[in-house]
């Protein structure tokens, strides 16, 4: 099955991107460089993850 | 063979990409900046050692000012104070002292910088002459975050990602047509 990682690593980021400064808005974790870069790096490698093609299974005839 | 290779290339690119986007976030440190040997500092009466965390910052309402003094262990002539929201660092107030003097007091209107959000903000100061550095986190509480520009922003941002995350699910391509069969009996 054909898979979309780049696009998914594109939209971890831009979602890491707005955790963080929801997260900021709401108080819980100041906007530091670690969450940052940690957020939108962890949610892109999500993002991979959830795109990487997937082997279809085949049951023997 | 072929598709872990284009594997590789689709994750490099990925951290290529991820690298670029992240890199201004690493140009400042927030470690940096900490009271040094007799340097000492408050906001609002609270000592700036004592608010380096979300937990512990300095409540402010989104119309009031934040009172911040400094002392040096030697004479200064001026001070510098940042309001910083994540890598961005806006200059919120500066000034010269008087001959001879060791601290100072001033205010910060938060309001000014904080207009397009609430949240955990870090108020940093600086001191020119004797040279001391601190640091503290203000909070800003007023609407509810997603009534202001930057929680529009922050949700926005997020619910474009999320959707974007699962449209990339892997699909079964779709069956192609086949060509229909004439009969030409």
């Amino acid at each position: 099955m054909k898979g979309h990682r780049i696009r998914g690593a594109i939209s971890g980021l831009v979602a890491g991107l707005g955790i963080a400064i929801l997260l900021q808005q709401f108080a819980i974790v100041p906007l530091t460089t670690l969450v940052l870069v940690a957020l939108p790096l962890g949610m892109a490698v999500v993002g991979v993850g959830i795109g990487w093609p997937r082997s279809r299974r085949t049951t023997p005839a | 063979m072929r598709l872990i290779a284009r594997s590789r290339r689709a994750v490099a690119a990925v951290l290529l990409l991820a690298a670029v986007l992240t890199a201004p976030a690493l140009a400042t440190d927030p470690a940096a900046a900490q009271v040094g040997g007799g340097c000492s500092a408050t906001v609002n009466g609270t000592d700036a050692d004592s608010a380096r965390s979300a937990r512990t910052a300095v409540v402010v309402d989104e119309g009031e000012s934040v009172v911040v003094t400094g002392n040096a262990p030697g004479p200064i002539s001026g001070y510098d104070l940042y309001l910083t929201f994540g890598p961005i660092r806006f200059p919120a107030a500066s000034g010269t002292v008087e001959s001879g003097k060791t601290s100072y007091t001033t205010t910060v209107d938060v309001g000014d910088y904080a207009r397009y959000g609430v949240g955990l903000y870090r108020v940093e100061g600086e001191t020119v002459g004797t040279p001391c550095t601190g640091w503290a986190y203000v909070k800003v509480v007023g609407p509810f975050p997603l009534f202001t520009v930057a929680g529009v922003v922050g949700a926005a941002l997020t619910l474009v990602g999320l959707v974007g995350m699962a449209l990339s699910w892997p699909r079964q391509p779709a069956p192609a047509i086949q060509p229909r069969q004439e009969v030409l009996s």
